[in-house]
């Protein structure tokens, strides 16, 4: 099988123009999916038993469908069923929030409990409260200790955002699929596609070490 | 940006939690006393709850609702494609972002007859029938076939293209006729018309074992892969594949069913379909059918379209297409 890349040259920009698209939905994505996501933390470790089973049920849902699903019902249920309009592109993100949400929480509650329980107590003794100790004492430590599992979520989630083919978005992956039907070759342009993703998730690694780095200062 | 996303996201939720209770017999009412909910979301999405808005609101619902009997000239209709289906419609990745091809063209053709606007909307093909059924897009044109299983979710226009089918192969294979493919391993695209040719091949051939699989490409690359002996495809693609893959061959299979060809797939019972066919017929009738299909199928343009192995090639095809591209464009009002 001969691979032929220079008789793509002239649609490579199409593919690359791609990136954009994919960085906005996943960027968008993981800022509302992680706001989500600790605030469904907090109630899985509140006192507030029904707030706990809410949550709970959430992420069994969304961590038990697949992701395709859910964003195939965004796109194609809720128009029909609320009779409102639904860009292909809020779709998209909404469906990537929703579903990252969901692992973020977990993440983030593990996070919590792992920070030492004197923590907690002391800041009680000194009469700071609940809100105000989550803020500023028990989540920071908790974001240090859990940010290479909040990489991976990331990373998972900018690979994971090429299922936005099925509903029509023009990212990467479908840039790559259109580019096949119009040159009749099938690898070529995938490949080229999973080159632009591998850079992607590089630059998001470094990113990540960055900001790793950044939080050990004060160790 | 972000500020904008969030809201809208915020709004979502909102609406997606309290949807399934409040908003669903809202629908069923037209106008009336569904105030107070629409009030709510609005104060949500755009921080202003004016009676405006909340008019504004009701009309899109209820406009959504009724579009299937409420098409009036000079309204937009969406058009649904799968745009990786060279010459039917596919993007001169090279050139542009616009969706171009036979389809396309027709499509502006009869909207325009119609006092229609046109806009295309690309997604991949195993969802232009849910996109239909779901409101998101008007009609669809895809060189699609009106199956029976289809004709039970859509309305079909009259045929407007009619091909036939061919069997591709590996150049070496040998394959010559149908009675060769006996024991061979037969390729299909998912969904697609050749999948009831496959099947009639397996009752007449003794052996032949149907696979399917998502994309044409794909099942080009399994024949390279040698899981599939051959594959079946309309003849106008196939051609392309050939003449740009020296190591595949094709014949042609005898054209029989009725069915056989592509048409244009709307919601049941909307009124579109009556008036496609009514243009239809006339551009049949006055040859204009005919001239557009000789303009993308007569080789010349079909050829340029799969940009050749040989990049020199490629470029000479690409310039030749420009000046005729850039005429077509002017014809095309869609994509924004």
């Amino acid at each position: 099988m001969g691979l032929d890349f220079a008789a793509l040259a002239p649609s490579y920009p199409f593919i690359l123009r791609g990136i954009w698209v994919t960085l906005q939905i996943v960027a968008v994505a993981a800022v509302l999916g992680f706001l989500f996501g600790v605030i469904l933390s907090l109630m899985k470790i509140g006192r507030f038993t029904f707030l706990r089973w809410i949550a709970d049920a959430y992420t069994s849902v969304f961590r038990g469908t697949p992701l395709v699903l859910q964003l195939m019902i965004i796109y194609f249920g809720l128009p029909q069923v609320l009779g409102i309009e639904i860009a292909p592109f809020v779709a998209a993100f909404s469906a990537f929030a929703l579903n990252s949400a969901a692992y973020v929480s977990e993440i983030i509650r593990a996070g919590i409990n792992a920070v030492d329980q004197g923590q907690k107590e002391a800041a009680q003794a000194l009469g700071i409260s609940y809100g105000e100790m989550m803020k500023d004492i028990i989540l920071p430590q908790a974001m240090k200790n859990i940010l290479p599992a909040l990489m991976n979520e990331f990373i998972t989630l900018t690979k994971e955002s090429a299922i936005v083919t099925t509903i029509g978005v023009m990212d990467i992956m479908r840039r790559a699929y259109i580019v096949g039907g119009e040159t009749f070759s099938y690898f070529e342009p995938l490949l080229f596609a999973g080159f632009i993703y591998y850079c992607l998730v590089m630059v998001l690694t470094v990113l990540g070490r960055l900001v790793e780095r950044r939080l050990r200062q004060s160790d | 940006m972000k500020k904008a996303g969030f809201l809208i996201a915020g709004a979502m939720l909102f609406t997606a939690a309290c949807g399934a209770e409040e908003n669903a017999p809202e629908l069923n009412e037209t106008g009336g006393n569904n105030g107070d909910n629409n009030v709510e979301n609005n104060a949500d999405t755009n921080e202003a709850a004016d009676n405006e808005d909340t008019d504004e609101n009701n009309n899109e619902e209820n406009g959504a609702e009724n579009e299937e009997d409420a098409y009036e000239e000079g309204d937009t209709l969406i058009m649904g494609t799968s745009a990786d289906y060279p010459p039917f419609e596919y993007i001169e990745t090279g050139e542009s972002e616009e969706i171009v091809g036979f389809d396309i063209d027709l499509a502006n053709r009869i909207t325009e007859e119609l006092g229609y606007e046109l806009e295309v909307e690309d997604m991949d093909f195993g969802s232009l029938i849910p996109a239909l059924d779901t409101d998101r897009v008007d009609f669809v044109m895809a060189g699609m076939r009106p199956t029976e299983e289809r004709r039970e979710n859509a309305d079909f226009s009259d045929i407007y293209f009619r091909s036939a089918h061919s069997i591709v192969t590996a150049a070496d294979s040998g394959i010559e006729d149908v009675d060769d493919l006996e024991g061979m391993t037969l390729g299909v695209q998912l969904g697609s018309i050749q999948e009831g040719q496959a099947e009639e091949l397996q009752e007449d051939v003794e052996g032949i074992e149907v696979e399917t699989r998502d994309r044409i490409p794909e099942m080009i690359q399994e024949i390279h892969t040698n899981r599939f002996d051959a594959v079946i495809l309309a003849d106008t693609v196939a051609d392309n594949y050939t003449d740009d893959n020296d190591d595949l061959t094709s014949f042609t299979l005898p054209n029989e069913a009725e069915e056989d060809g592509n048409a244009i797939a709307f919601q049941l019972d909307s009124q579109l379909t009556e008036e496609f066919n009514g243009v239809l017929a006339e551009l049949e009738e006055s040859g204009e059918l005919d001239e557009l299909i000789l303009e993308w199928f007569d080789g010349d343009v079909a050829d340029a379209a799969g940009a050749g192995e040989d990049e020199e090639e490629t470029e000479e095809d690409n310039d030749a297409e420009n000046n005729e591209e850039a005429d077509e464009d002017n014809n095309n009002t869609n994509e924004d």
